[in-house]
């Protein structure tokens, strides 16, 4: 996984600064272009600030989620997600947003859509935990581009993100989501570009 | 034929003179009226079903002279030269109101009113109190006038305004508080990158005893209408371009140059949104205070000059919709319509000892101290309350409506979309208050305050704006003006 990484943010590191229109299945471009419209004429202090600050609140949001997970306390993984969700949101990042949400229904009893109850609270665990590992991986992903999008080299940032990761019981697993996604992005890339 | 000044009042309003013929009857004193309050009784009431009540001097015969209403074919001259030898006072004014006939609907305001106030309809036995405004606040302010149907009419017909074309197709069933402050403090530290200085992003600690009082005194009854000179002074045209530091700041001119700046209060907890909210804010040249959560908000909204909040409807500790609802019965134990309520001597302990005047023997109307807002000529109208969630299920706006909102507006807010709202809301603080609007607009000479406008104008600069997000309270008496600017500059 880690030689992945590294080519990629080299790939990407060669070329000139990633477009957001190449993730258009990551962000949202008229909820961000919007942050983006936000700064001012020479810097990008404002909206690097918003998204900058948003990485320090999703990974504070997802080590609270693991822990209130292995507590079970199902309802504080709710409002972390309503929380999360938010901001990912206005950072027009469906794809956060929408394991959030969910994240945030079954935390709730709810099925992934919030219209159905579900009364077991183990399911309710058990989606949560997997959601979160999703969510993980999508936000990654965006982290990923966004940190390129400003123009940081990337690979310091992978050791930081597997922390969390390598106190659940599912790693390989997740491990493997992760890749496979990261594959797909790769693949994608040439037709993009 | 010579003219006579007759002192009139609404219930809770300040006393204002109408000018009638000296042989007028009350009949014509109440076309008088409608004229006077065109933005309250005259919207809703037709000059024949408004009521004029008398009420005896003070130590004359109550037997003689009993506090009654007025019969719509007395000579008004000689009933005043009766009750108020010697020329009625300014105290002694008629209070005219809108006719008893009204449903007294259970306002939504009451789910979390746990305090003593009397039922509407008690009120009916002498004197209504103005069911319209206090029943349906928002409706004025809206300009979506319903009668006195009570708050949901209005809102519905808000609803169908506020149909947003914003994708968020979120859906969310659930209303928690997010007891996270640690991760908003956390928040607070990191996100210091971009933007140098912001109103004021944390929550308001304590609200000031005497929070900023709003000149619009009450105590100069000719000023029937108090619109904040002072944010009306916006210096908009002159300022704005130099200190906009970016090109999309150049407004097509509608919201530099046509309406009046508006103060918003944005409560949201999460600190990303809160800064965007901030910088959209900063964008329109509006001013505006920050909190993080509900209690906040009602503690904040409380000190009074604020016409917009944007509500997060989940939030910690106290969520958006108690916020509002509290917001609302604040507003309507308070007496606040579109008129001011302020009644002189009463700004200082928030109380009104005369409130209403004839119903002094009964307490259960009087506001607890609690309740009661430290300074009534702070609020001129009912706010403009919006919903922020991301949600888009119609029931969580009907919910919210239902609350007391006026608006909804989906998360992520679009930018285009929420200037068009603050146009509008701005639009409508300009209805309410023409006078004021005029004034900023320059139609009018505001010849007493010229030497606080000096200072309006400084607070008031879209510098001051950025810096401290400053409420800049409307001025007109210069008792208060120094209050007034210390105010500003607290954090």
């Amino acid at each position: 996984m880690a030689p992945t990484e590294t080519t990629k943010a080299g790939g990407y590191s060669k070329s000139a600064p990633p477009k957001l229109s190449d993730v258009k299945e990551l962000i949202d471009e008229g909820t961000f272009e919007q942050i983006l419209e936000m700064d001012d004429d020479d810097d990008r202090d404002f909206s690097k600030g918003i998204v900058y600050g948003f990485f320090d609140q999703a990974h504070n949001t997802f080590d609270k989620m693991e822990a209130a997970l292995k507590d079970k306390k199902l309802e504080e993984l709710s409002q972390l997600g309503h929380f999360l969700k938010g901001s990912s949101a206005t950072l027009g990042l469906t794809n956060v947003k929408d394991a959030c949400e969910k994240i945030q229904h079954y935390g709730a009893g709810k099925d992934e859509s919030g219209s159905t109850d579900e009364p077991d609270e183990k399911v309710s665990l058990k989606k949560i935990d997997t959601t979160l590992k999703e969510v993980k991986v999508e936000y990654t992903k965006v982290e990923k581009f966004l940190r390129r999008y400003y123009g940081e080299e990337v690979k310091e940032e992978e050791p930081k993100k597997e922390q969390p990761k390598k106190e659940e019981p599912k790693k390989e697993e997740s491990k493997k989501e992760e890749s496979r996604a990261e594959e797909k992005v790769k693949k994608a890339e040439p037709t993009k570009k | 034929m010579a003219r006579r000044r007759v002192w009139v009042k609404r219930s809770t309003g300040s006393a204002t003179l109408v000018s009638c013929l000296e042989n007028a009857i009350v009949d014509e004193l109440r076309d008088q009226v409608i004229l006077k309050f065109a933005n309250s009784l005259g919207r809703s009431f037709d000059s024949p079903d408004i009521v004029t009540a008398i009420t005896p001097r003070e130590g004359s015969d109550v037997q003689a002279y009993p506090k009654r209403l007025l019969g719509p074919e007395e000579v008004l001259s000689s009933v005043l030269d009766i009750y108020y030898p010697g020329g009625q006072t300014i105290k002694e004014a008629l209070v005219t109101d809108a006719p008893v006939i009204w449903t007294a609907k259970p306002s939504p305001h009451r789910s979390v009113c746990n305090h003593r106030h009397s039922e509407p309809g008690e009120y009916s036995d002498c004197f209504p109190q103005i069911p319209l405004n206090k029943n349906a606040p928002s409706a004025l302010v809206t300009g979506v006038l319903t009668s006195e149907a009570g708050p949901n009419p209005s809102m519905n017909s808000i609803l169908t305004v506020d149909d947003s074309p914003l994708p968020s197709p979120v859906t969310s069933g659930i209303r928690h508080t997010i007891d996270s402050p640690g991760m908003l403090s956390q928040a607070l530290g990191v996100v210091d990158c971009g933007v140098p200085t912001y109103s004021q992003p944390s929550p308001a600690v304590s609200a000031p005893t005497m929070p900023r009082p709003l000149p619009a005194p009450a105590v100069s009854p000719q000023a029937r209408t108090h619109i904040p000179p002072a944010e009306v002074a916006t210096p908009r045209s002159p300022h704005e371009k130099s200190h906009d530091p970016s090109p999309h700041a150049a407004f097509d001119g509608l919201i530099a140059g046509t309406v009046p700046p508006i103060n918003v209060l944005i409560v949201e907890d999460n600190i990303i949104n809160q800064k965007l909210l901030e910088a959209f804010m900063k964008r329109l040249n509006v001013r505006w205070k920050c909190v993080a959560d509900g209690e906040d908000a009602v503690r904040k909204w409380r000190q009074g000059g604020f016409h917009l909040i944007l509500m997060d409807i989940q939030l910690p500790i106290m969520n958006g919709l108690d916020a509002t609802k509290e917001v609302r019965r604040l507003e309507w134990l308070n007496g606040i319509g579109v008129l001011p309520k302020t009644v002189p001597g009463c700004s200082v302990s928030g109380i009104n000892p005369t409130f209403p005047p004839w119903k002094e023997s009964k307490h259960r109307h009087f506001l607890s101290e609690e309740d009661a807002l430290a300074d009534r000529s702070m609020f001129h109208s009912p706010t403009v309350i919006v919903a922020l969630t991301a949600s888009s299920l119609q029931s969580d706006r009907q919910e919210a409506l239902t609350a007391g909102c006026n608006d909804f507006l989906t998360k992520p807010v679009r930018f285009p979309w929420l200037k068009q709202k603050v146009t509008e809301w701005g639009c409508m603080q300009a209805l309410i208050d023409v006078d004021g609007w005029r004034k900023w607009r320059g139609f009018m000479d505001s010849s007493p305050i010229s030497s606080e406008s000096a200072s309006i104008d400084n607070e008031a600069s879209p510098l001051q704006v950025g810096n401290n997000g400053g409420i800049v309270p409307p001025m007109k008496d210069e008792n208060f003006s120094t209050k007034t600017e210390e105010n500003q500059m607290q954090p």
